[in-house]
């Protein structure tokens, strides 16, 4: 019982947090091929050590920016309409043209 | 050297005057040391932890070669240097009160991160001189750095700007005269959705940079003067921050107007998004409130009203806008619902281990929010017991399983502790969204029957944020 509980409870999320790790060192882009490799061969090696080091010392994931997209949706054209008013690059009448297809009929 | 590069070496890189008139040198941190990756990498855990979301809008490119000062709004304490550490590139450092440093801890944190102690006349035991502030502010933008002040000098919580001291502008000024060049004021607004509340959304609207070389031609015909004590030039200077940081950050008249404002914005949004979308991004729904905010009084008060005309309405029916135009067919309900507790069953034993060894830091977070504290200080207040509770509660298991079990149990309780805590968390989630899979699914049912008058005052509602 005690061995079942123990290959629920730890065995297996950590081999799956062992899998995810290797999955995502092969598909990080901001890392270099030797990185990758080093990486690889320390998990493989050093599977518990390995995924502790890993977890520690991987670069994090940089924080999602987003600017303005080229083909905005109509949600994010009228946001951008409204701050070009704010910063007085459109003025009332422009807004309101602009504005005219979005309004409820 | 490029800034990111890995040095282990102080660098000679050139002499900048002092506040007293003598050229002094200056040393060249490395800009990447172990200790900046490590604390790089623990602000983005606690940032990820204490965050469902982390939403960052960019209006236009930031300065990536040359430095920059970074100006917030401080609606959140602590949280707000946790969420800019993590988002403003090439970690800033902090300008903040020196009244600070007197807490037990904090201090010791404080100098750790390479914050920068200001002093303020009406803080008691305060030194009066600001001299040494200045120079390590020179250094660290000399040394092409950036830099992270809150220009408002207090922490806020009143949903507006409060009025712009002029301590960046004379820092951005008196850097440029101590030969800084290409130094950028960016403007960083700070949205929370529930700044008392731990796992809610966070937008960052970072605005677009003042270009300080450009500023100040535009309004001096001898540039080559200004510095720190030009008057003029540090009012024009703060007058062009206190704009643009207001244009980026929230800036309403009350919590009431706040409310309606950012409510008529997200029902004007998602009707444009065919009206599914059960969370409009934070980032569109708050930047469209922003101008609104900025619109003239009669304007605001249209919206407001449409706003709460409206809500009385979703108020009786007992659903909110998103519920009643959610349109969830009975096929992808079934399907949703499925899935949802596949992966529930799936989570459920490791969410037991991780509710059973996270109960009690789970508890103290729970007495801490309890108290009554104004929400900019359980802003600071939850995340630091959060962060102290857990750490503390997750190292005495660790210990405990190197006692008991070997150093091999101790990293692999290392690894799966956060793993246990992040099942909890994510079982949770998804019990709220299978609650609102539910409640979207009776909407559904009843927007059949939904009264004209309902749909009639939503399109006002629309039409009045449209008109604005």
């Amino acid at each position: 019982m005690s061995e079942w509980v123990l290959l629920v409870i730890v065995a297996l999320p950590l081999s799956a947090y062992w899998i995810r790790s290797v999955f995502e060192v092969i598909r990080r882009g901001d890392y270099s091929l030797t990185q990758r490799a080093a990486w690889l061969l320390i998990l493989i090696l050093l599977p518990i050590v390995g995924l502790a080091v890993y977890v520690v010392a991987r670069t994090p994931r940089p924080v999602h920016m987003s600017g303005a997209r080229d083909h905005p949706g109509q949600a994010e054209e009228l946001v951008l309409l409204a701050e070009q008013r704010q910063r007085k690059e459109l003025d009332d009448v422009g807004f309101y043209e602009a504005t005219a297809a979005l309004r409820p009929h | 050297m490029a800034p990111g590069t890995v040095c282990a070496l102080r660098v000679r890189v050139g002499v900048v005057a002092s506040d007293y008139g003598e050229r002094v040198e200056i040393e060249q941190a490395p800009r990447s040391s172990m200790k900046d990756k490590f604390i790089e990498r623990l602000v983005s855990f606690l940032t990820r932890s204490v965050y469902r979301d982390v939403e960052v809008f960019v209006s236009s490119g930031l300065p990536t070669e040359t430095p920059m000062l970074a100006v917030s709004n401080h609606f959140g304490g602590f949280a707000d240097a946790l969420v800019l550490l993590d988002v403003v590139p090439r970690r800033p450092g902090i300008v903040a009160r020196d009244v600070i440093w007197r807490t037990p801890l904090v201090g010791r944190l404080m100098n750790w991160i390479g914050a920068i102690p200001v002093h303020k006349a009406e803080d008691r035991g305060s030194t009066s001189s600001n001299d040494e502030m200045f120079k390590s502010c020179y250094q660290a933008l000399a040394e092409g750095g950036n830099l992270l002040i809150f220009p408002e000098g207090v922490t806020r919580n009143e949903p507006s700007i409060a009025p712009v001291k002029t301590g960046a502008a004379r820092i951005a000024l008196g850097a440029r005269a101590h030969g800084v060049a290409g130094l950028n004021v960016v403007p960083v607004g700070i949205h929370y959705e529930d700044k008392a509340a731990l796992r809610s959304r966070v937008f960052v609207n970072v605005g677009s940079p003042i270009d300080v070389d450009a500023a100040i031609a535009a309004d001096s015909n001898d540039a080559h003067d200004v510095d720190a004590n030009d008057r003029d030039a540090v009012r024009s200077l703060t007058e062009q921050i206190a704009t643009a940081l207001r244009q980026a950050a929230p800036d309403y008249d009350s919590w009431s107007e706040a409310q309606l404002l950012t409510a008529g914005s997200e029902i004007t949004l998602r009707s444009l998004e065919n009206d599914l979308a059960m969370d409009v991004d934070l980032a569109l729904r708050d930047r469209l409130a922003n101008t609104l905010a900025d619109r003239p009084a009669e304007c605001r008060e249209s919206i407001c009203e449409a706003v709460s005309i409206y809500h009385d309405d979703l108020d009786a029916l007992g659903y909110s806008d998103a519920e009643l135009h959610s349109r969830l067919g009975a096929g992808t309900f079934v399907r949703s619902i499925v899935w949802q507790m596949f992966f529930g069953v799936f989570l459920l034993p490791f969410a037991l281990v991780g509710a059973v060894v996270n109960i009690i830091p789970f508890l103290v977070v729970k007495a801490v929010g309890a108290l009554r504290f104004a929400p900019s200080m359980l802003s600071t207040l939850k995340p630091l017991a959060a962060f102290g509770a857990f750490g503390a509660v997750w190292g005495i298991v660790i210990w405990m399983c190197v006692r008991s079990f070997g150093w091999e149990a101790g990293v692999a309780a290392f690894v799966l502790l956060p793993v246990y805590l992040a099942a909890v968390i994510v079982l949770v989630e998804r019990c709220a969204l299978m609650w609102g899979l539910v409640r979207r699914r009776r909407a559904t049912e009843s927007v059949r029957q939904l009264p004209t008058q309902v749909a009639e005052r939503r399109a006002a509602v629309i039409e009045s944020v449209l008109a604005a």
